[in-house]
């Protein structure tokens, strides 16, 4: 009972309606002619070119490109920044001689590294992938530290006086206790990999959803670029929405800390 | 006195925490290979390449032409921001009908407003601001919508008391407590802003650091592209401190506890 009253109050019946008015609006102004810029199409249009890039083929090819660019660098960067981001946390010497390093890197504004980048590693996915895990490996560094460092006293107390050993402590106390922080740092961590691949598309590596957007804008094809842009915007929420259900795996407690902390 | 040590103890480990970077920096420059590596150009060759191929006065212009593009969008997405997104914390019809439009908007990954904006507008410096604008938003719009919301009731209560009209108790209650949120959402929006910029001047534009930068990528002068990657890393660093260092000033006096959000 409270289930079905979960569910349907979660649909939005007002917000649903506006998208849909919208997206009518939009219609309806390019059929009366209201519009008539050049390069603003109908969403009928817009339908009528995804299927065409959907027949082709093309429209698949480019999402599975920029879909395993990100998760393969989303992965990299989970890896790499819990075992940094553990570091940081554990070892007071690491944070004293490091953070400052850490806190300048990742200020960096990350698509100044394309161009570096495209030269080092070529016109290829290797360059799209180290560019999204370096993005994306600073919030699940940060949020991994950062997590470790509000563990309560209490539960460093509790493991001393099981004399656990600092290993022991560390794998069966801390890193569970610091969960919550870390899965939002790993949904954090998934936007920018999503916004990062398709910037790597779109000025550096000729491939993928990023790519053929761009291409689709210079050779004036609006209906293409916004099929592009609606499958790109559509990989975005599915991949949230994957990772929030993959929250629900880790231990109850870090799930309801987590969806507290989202804004 | 105690003061002062205590300020030498806070900035010292501060200094030790660049160790690593300049310790990398310094291999980087002693490896023998990395002389005759075309890709891995040592840092002393990339600010040779700097002077060499801008000097310092066409660095500065570019990082100034950015910076503009930077301030201007920031701007707009504030005041665009604090209005729609008081507008949704307070009105709770507002707040319904927009929340699932925002929603996907919010998770569309920003870059892709470039095409569209190149379209509609052409390559134009409305056009840049635009779209950092419509980038750096989001984060100052949903701060300032749930700071509206949760806005202290008490608060609320005082304003319905002294029978003040909406406009007013929007203005004089609201919008004061919401600015914290919305100066921490323009802080998330910064880096946002700055890649966007870049971005949009990297992609058939003649101004700005990204021209400079997409310029040696395509030459494939590599020590040019690490330098000015370098100078792109301070501009990032100076500008993060300098929005910390203005935020700080604003807040100072700001009443304890206004923040609800």
């Amino acid at each position: 009972m409270a289930l079905a009253r979960a569910a349907t109050s979660r649909v939005n019946i007002y917000g649903l309606v506006t998208l849909v008015a919208l997206v009518a609006i939009w219609q309806l102004l390019v059929d009366g002619g209201v519009v008539t810029a050049q390069y603003i199409v109908a969403p009928t249009e817009v339908v009528a070119a995804a299927d065409e890039l959907l027949a082709s083929g093309q429209l698949q090819e480019a999402t599975l490109h920029t879909l395993s660019a990100v998760l393969i660098g989303w992965a990299l960067a989970v890896v790499l920044g819990l075992l940094l981001g553990c570091m940081f946390g554990l070892f007071r010497a690491a944070r004293t001689y490091g953070m400052a390093t850490v806190d300048l890197l990742r200020s960096l504004p990350t698509i100044a590294l394309v161009p570096p980048a495209v030269l080092v590693f070529g016109f290829s996915v290797k360059m799209e992938v180290s560019v999204i895990t370096w993005a994306a490996l600073w919030p699940i560094l940060i949020n991994t530290a950062g997590g470790i460092a509000q563990v309560p006293r209490e539960l460093h107390d509790a493991a001393r006086t099981f004399r656990l050993s600092r290993l022991r402590t560390a794998v069966s106390v801390i890193v569970p206790a610091a969960m919550p922080s870390i899965v939002v740092g790993a949904r954090l961590a998934m936007a920018v990999a999503v916004i990062l691949a398709i910037v790597a598309e779109m000025a550096g590596n000729p491939a993928g959803l990023g790519y053929e957007m761009v291409f689709a804008q210079q050779a004036i094809q609006p209906a293409d670029m916004f099929a592009f842009i609606v499958t790109i915007g559509l990989l975005g929420v599915v991949l949230n929405a994957a990772l929030v259900a993959a929250t629900r795996l880790v231990p109850p407690v870090a799930v309801a800390e987590s969806q507290r902390e989202r804004r | 006195m105690t003061a002062g040590l205590r300020y030498v103890g806070g900035v010292l480990p501060r200094l030790f925490g660049f160790l690593p970077l300049v310790l990398g920096l310094v291999i980087w420059e002693l490896i023998p290979s990395a002389d005759d590596s075309p890709f891995f150009p040592p840092p002393s060759a990339w600010l040779e390449d700097l002077r060499n191929e801008h000097g310092l006065g066409e660095i500065l212009s570019a990082l100034w032409a950015t910076l503009r593009t930077v301030v201007i969008g920031l701007l707009v997405a504030t005041v665009v921001g604090a209005v729609v997104g008081i507008a949704i914390g307070f009105f709770r019809v507002v707040r319904l009908s927009l929340s699932t439009t925002l929603e996907f908007l919010r998770a569309l990954p920003a870059p892709v407003i470039i095409p569209i904006a190149v379209l509609a507008l052409g390559q134009t410096e409305t056009m840049k601001v635009f779209c950092v604008a419509f980038a750096s938003v989001w984060p100052v719009l949903l701060n300032a919508a749930s700071a509206a919301s949760s806005t202290t009731p008490l608060l609320v209560d005082v304003g319905r008391t002294l029978q003040l009209t909406r406009a007013a108790q929007v203005r004089k209650i609201v919008l004061p407590s919401t600015v914290p949120a919305i100066l921490l959402g323009v802080r998330v929006a910064l880096p946002v802003a700055v890649i966007l910029t870049i971005l949009v001047e990297m992609l058939g534009s003649n101004v700005g650091i990204g021209s400079l930068l997409i310029d040696a990528q395509r030459a494939y002068r590599s020590a040019d592209a690490f330098g000015l990657l370098f100078a792109v890393g301070i501009f990032g660093f100076a500008l993060n401190a300098l929005f910390t260092a203005v935020g700080w000033l604003f807040l100072r006096r700001w009443p304890e506890g206004a923040g609800a959000g």
